[in-house]
């Protein structure tokens, strides 16, 4: 792993998109997964190493209480999905992070557990941020059972039945996570312990590693079950249906602000697609077996698109127009067209300028896709070990360079108007997660937490105005010293162009669900369901290879899913 | 003496948080995580160096750190250490900025001796003589590195109590509008 970021002024000039386009709130928050997506990224390891996992442990009842362990060797190391199911009353069952009390819990162990260690775990890991973790626990998560789907999967496989495929094509999951704690939390490990192993070293590697092994521990589980209920008709899940079961999660505000609190992984993440993006889009020309590819994946992301539904009035609306753009842009891909101009795929990207953002970005995601292994050397540098040097020594008259460079959106921000500040982030004294308040309603604006970074950059940018500009930062903070943090934003900005956000945070139009769809894409996420505009369910893993089938590495499925 | 033993990401967080809610900008508030984070894997219980070091001493944090980043661009070669309260965290605030800048950093004692810090162990037991602080061109030895031990050194009970009062203040108590709105509950919390 690297922490250094990509020169973009080494080897052939590639055509990357501006971060004027591309990090507009908007359009991150119609992101798709990619093939550089942290879990396909995981597969590809598991399966170069010949992963294989264990069931050490088994120890549940016929209601499918109890504990089990799940363990594989990568990169060298021992790793182990220590995993605990409780009963759990209907009416303490929450996705919320409100919530106290799990259907299941688990902790991803650095090693094998003895029974003493599993014990320990065994007291914690069912109370999640009320326990206590130490150096060898690694992640921490819990997930409840999705009452829509697990016990019918439980009572059709008890009768010897399948389950129902609309009702697996509309749900996808058996257990939902709330929560996936890594670096540190609640005593956990810090992530500098796996950041130099090989096989985890990557981003959220570690976080999903435990959600794949938590996948298969849902398998297992709902198997168990129906099988303890009737063993004499009992079939277990066809493979193909154990394949589309993935593991659900729901997200809100608490992951909102990684993102602009992690400027430098941003960008990191961000290049790192953009850069396969203009590989791609810098292709002379498509070979038969390209184009055969191209119209294999456009074919799957218009059954994904029609296997995509969700409650959500918005996003649903854009589903619809996105299934429609998708099915009147077929004609683009016909080989014989694409066969006959040079740089396919920059005709098709500037085509698509005038179709939605939405389409703009599926179609990104697509030609990634479409050139495989090409671009896998670039996972390898999405890891931000630590953000960039602070620099003293430089001179304002640079600063103000940078702030012209970098942050003309910020600049650009109205902020006399009252809607241009009507929101701002402030942890909750309750839950001690990120929340997000109307500043002219609800008290709290007086500690909220500072995301209000174009408003940062406009104050930074008047008390620069009458300085000298020969004098150093130095001199410059020991006056203001309340622009440090806007100054170490704006020198990281100077080598990392896709480490802000070009939206103003506070605003009205600011809709976290856009933060929370850009991030979750770069896990590899999919079928994206909002439940409001502030908290998303996804699916992980849906068509990736289970346990057993990961020696073959990635499926045809692993992009976006599909239900054939 | 009781203890708890966090992870350096908990005490970097605690550490950041305690100084916002003491009031410092948020620019200086990360450069103390960073520092706590530097003193910990140097067998120092920083949450007690950073509560202390809180604790009306304002002008001096503020005025070390404008006199660390003076010596980081060379525009002055040495940072004294007046302050005896914050003189650890200052320490940390220049360890963690040579670290960074990839520069070693040296103390002078009382007695005139200039000593660079080669070995992790050595912050805490030269701190009571140490009266300022100076760069050198190249880090060396364990003090280079960014973590020292796996695990950071324990803190004590009481500074761990007050770190997390420092840090409540950063908080918004909840509200019922809070509570049905601030995390956007939907229609359904459950499937």
């Amino acid at each position: 792993m690297t922490d250094t970021p990509l020169d973009l002024e080494a080897g052939p000039a590639l055509a990357l998109r501006s971060p004027e386009v591309v990090m507009r709130l908007r359009r991150m928050g119609a992101s798709f997964p990619t093939r550089l997506s942290f879990l396909r990224s995981l597969i590809r390891r598991l399966a170069a190493g010949g992963a294989t996992v264990h069931r050490q442990v088994w120890r549940m009842d016929d209601q499918g209480f109890g504990d089990a362990v799940y363990t594989l060797k990568l990169g060298g190391y021992d790793y182990s999905l220590v995993a605990f199911s409780c009963p759990l009353p209907d009416e303490q069952r929450s996705d919320r992070v409100i919530a106290e009390a799990w259907d299941t819990s688990y902790v991803l162990y650095d090693g094998i557990p003895d029974n003493a260690e599993i014990e320990r775990l065994r007291e914690n890991a069912p109370r999640q941020e009320a326990g206590r973790f130490g150096p060898r626990d690694l992640v921490l998560s819990r997930a409840n059972k999705s009452m829509r789907f697990f016990e019918h999967v439980a009572y059709n496989l008890a009768h010897g039945r399948q389950p129902e495929r609309d009702r697996l094509g509309e749900v996808g999951y058996l257990l939902r996570t709330t929560a996936v704690y890594g670096n540190g939390k609640f005593g956990i490990a810090d992530r500098f312990v796996l950041a130099e192993r090989e096989g985890l070293g990557g981003p959220f590697q570690a976080e999903m590693l435990t959600v794949w092994l938590i996948r298969e521990f849902s398998h297992d589980l709902v198997e168990h079950v129906a099988r303890c209920r009737a063993p004499e008709t009992f079939v277990p899940l066809a493979p193909e249906l154990r394949r589309h079961i993935g593991v659900g999660n729901s997200t809100g505000l608490g992951m909102a602000p990684f993102l602009a609190n992690h400027p430098q992984l941003l960008n990191n993440w961000v290049l790192a697609r953009e850069i396969a993006l203009a590989r791609v889009r810098s292709k002379q020309h498509l070979n038969a077996a390209s184009l055969d590819r191209l119209a294999e994946l456009w074919r799957q992301a218009g059954m994904h698109l029609d296997q995509w539904s969700v409650e959500d009035d918005a996003l649903m609306a854009r589903i619809l127009g996105l299934r429609g753009e998708w099915a009147e842009a077929q004609a683009w891909i016909a080989p014989a067209r694409l066969r006959a101009i040079s740089c396919p795929v920059e005709s098709l990207l500037d085509r698509s300028r005038f179709m939605s953002v939405d389409f703009q970005e599926l179609l990104a995601a697509l030609v990634i896709e479409m050139a495989g292994a090409e671009n896998d050397d670039l996972v390898d540098t999405m890891a931000a070990v630590r953000e960039a040097t602070f620099q003293p020594g430089m001179r304002l008259a640079a600063l103000r360079g940078l702030l012209r460079d970098h942050y003309g959106w910020a600049l650009a921000v109205a902020f006399d108007r009252p809607a241009e500040t009507a929101q701002f982030w402030y942890v909750s004294q309750e839950k001690l997660e990120p929340r997000l308040g109307r500043r002219a309603s609800e008290p709290g604006a007086d500690l909220e937490l500072p995301l209000d970074i174009a408003r940062q950059m406009q104050r930074l940018a008047a008390d620069l105005a009458d300085e000298p500009e020969t004098k150093t930062v130095a001199t410059f903070l020991a006056r203001f010293p309340q622009h440090r943090h806007a100054v170490r934003r704006m020198q990281i900005a100077a080598n990392a162009p896709y480490s802000e956000i070009h939206d103003n945070l506070l605003s009205d139009r600011c809709l976290p669900i856009n933060l929370l769809r850009c991030k979750l894409a770069f896990f590899g996420a999919s079928k994206f369901d909002p439940r409001s505009d502030r908290w998303t369910r996804i699916t992980l893993f849906q068509g990736a290879p289970t346990a057993g089938e990961i020696a073959a590495g990635e499926t045809n499925d692993c992009w976006l899913p599909v239900l054939r | 003496m009781m203890t708890i033993l966090l992870s350096y990401n908990e005490v970097q967080t605690l550490a950041r948080k305690a100084a916002s809610g003491a009031g410092l900008p948020h620019g200086i508030a990360e450069d103390i995580g960073h520092a706590a984070v530097w003193l910990s894997a140097r067998d120092v219980d920083a949450i007690g160096v950073v509560v202390a070091a809180l604790a009306d001493h304002w002008p001096a944090i503020l005025a070390g750190q404008a006199a660390i980043d003076r010596l980081c661009c060379g525009e002055t070669k040495e940072v004294a250490l007046e302050e005896r309260d914050c003189r650890l965290l200052l320490i940390g605030l220049a360890g963690a900025a040579a670290m960074n800048a990839g520069l070693g950093l040296a103390v002078r004692h009382e007695n005139g001796d200039v000593v660079p810090l080669t070995r992790a162990s050595e912050v805490a037991d030269r701190v009571p003589s140490i009266v300022a602080l100076r760069l050198m061109p190249n880090a060396s030895g364990d003090v280079s590195a960014c973590f020292g031990a796996r695990r950071p050194a324990a803190t004590d009970a009481e500074a761990y109590a007050a770190v997390l009062c420092l840090a409540a203040k950063t908080y918004v108590p909840a509200s019922e509008l809070s509570r049905a709105q601030g995390a956007g509950a939907g229609t359904t919390d459950n499937d």
